[in-house]
């Protein structure tokens, strides 16, 4: 039937959707159909009943409830995406390869800054659901420092891409306070003599 | 006439805000993030308790669709999507994903009217034409239902609504025909056929 064309070029048209060219068209139509007409005017109630009700609205405490349930998340943001789980293992990679032109010794040397530093980021990652997939690569990068016996120099290489990753004002503070403890306790425990060569 | 005014509640002011928080929100500060669930909650509930007929679902479903906005905040793209699109696209997949594990564990009717014992305060408070009105667009099949919720509640154009349900413009412009005629019929039927 010819009017169902009209019926959508009226909806067309009540939504603001129709050319100019139709429009003419379903202007003609209408003044002389009275079917369509009375679709015109059904359609018209119709939308401003549609349009007068309000969005409900979610319980009095629902952003709270986002904002808790993202801070609950929050580590865990950055870590289940491909890009930390790419980086992270690769920042390790960077960091032995380097470690590869420094002359080894005193292994023992760097259990305390290394430590500490593991409990630095892993104090930030824990309150995230991540906590033990970040857990495990910091076991690595552990075994990477324990093996080749990294310098200071070498933790700068992470603390910087770590802090851009968590975006944490805190954990950024804890483990710029962790670099500089690592780099005193270095200084301390391993032999002058490595140091300076 | 009463033709669509410009339904948008997203003048380019507002728009501006969002982007504002949304870069606040990526350089670190999670708590730029509360405007953002202020701005759209009313919005994201709606779309959802449409689609899921169920009040605390629909609560649930919003929260998730919130923590997932937040996740994956960084790879939104305002040059391709408008932030509400985005939105409203993340939360009815969501539901659709909802919908889908609802049917494999309870068979429910999915166009089951809101029970009325489970009716939100807004339906109990507004006026009984206003609850006539809710109640039928709620038993339109879904298919139907949610576009014209997008249109009307959320202010979308046709193009958004594609984008936000990934099908093309005439299956649009069909479903909100339709959805209009079957209301028109509901809607009179439930009124002695006086509108
Ligand atoms: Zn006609």
């Amino acid at each position: 039937m010819k009017c169902d064309v009209y019926e959508e070029n009226i909806m067309e048209y009540l939504d603001g959707e129709l050319n100019a060219v139709k429009k003419t068209e379903t202007e003609q139509h209408l003044k002389k159909c009275a079917h369509c007409s009375e679709f015109l005017s059904a359609m018209q109630q119709q939308y401003e009943m549609l349009s007068a009700l309000l969005l409900l609205s979610p319980g009095q405490d629902f952003t709270q409830k986002v904002m808790s349930n993202i801070g609950s998340k929050k580590a865990d943001d950055g870590t289940t995406d491909i890009t930390k789980m790419q980086i992270m293992p690769a920042i390790i990679l960077v960091a032995a390869v380097l470690a590869l032109c420094i002359p080894k010794s005193g292994h023992l040397a760097g259990v305390v800054p290394a430590a500490i530093n593991f409990a630095a980021w892993f104090a930030v990652m824990i309150k995230g659901l991540s906590g033990i997939f970040n857990a495990v690569l910091w076991m690595m990068d552990f075994a990477v420092k324990m093996l080749l016996d990294l310098q200071p120099s070498m933790y700068f290489l992470e603390t910087i891409p770590g802090v851009l990753l968590n975006k944490y004002p805190a954990g950024a503070a804890l483990i710029a306070a962790a670099f500089l403890l690592e780099c005193f306790l270095w200084g301390k425990l391993l032999s002058p003599g490595k140091i300076e060569q | 006439m009463g033709l669509r005014q410009a339904a948008e509640e997203n003048p380019t002011g507002k728009i501006k805000e969002d982007e504002k928080l949304i870069q606040e929100v990526l350089s670190g500060n999670a708590d730029a993030f509360a405007p953002i669930v202020d701005r759209y909650k009313a919005r994201v509930f709606t779309l959802a308790y449409s689609m899921l007929s169920c009040r605390e679902e629909a609560e649930d479903v919003s929260q998730e669709a919130f923590v997932k906005i937040y996740k994956s905040l960084k790879t939104y793209d305002a040059g391709r999507t408008k932030f509400s699109t985005w939105i409203y696209r993340i939360t009815y997949n969501l539901c659709v994903d909802h919908l889908r594990k609802r049917k494999k564990t309870a068979p429910l009717d999915e166009n089951m009217p809101a029970a009325s014992s489970k009716a939100p305060e807004e339906l109990i408070a507004a006026a009984d034409r206003d609850r006539l009105i809710r109640e039928a667009v709620q038993n339109l099949p879904e298919e139907y239902r949610v576009p014209l919720v997008l249109f009307h509640f959320q202010g979308l154009s046709y193009r958004e609504i594609c984008v936000v349900l990934k099908v093309p413009l005439s299956i649009v412009k069909n479903r909100l025909f339709r959805a209009r005629k079957m209301l028109k019929e509901k809607l009179s039927g439930g009124e002695s056929g006086e509108m």
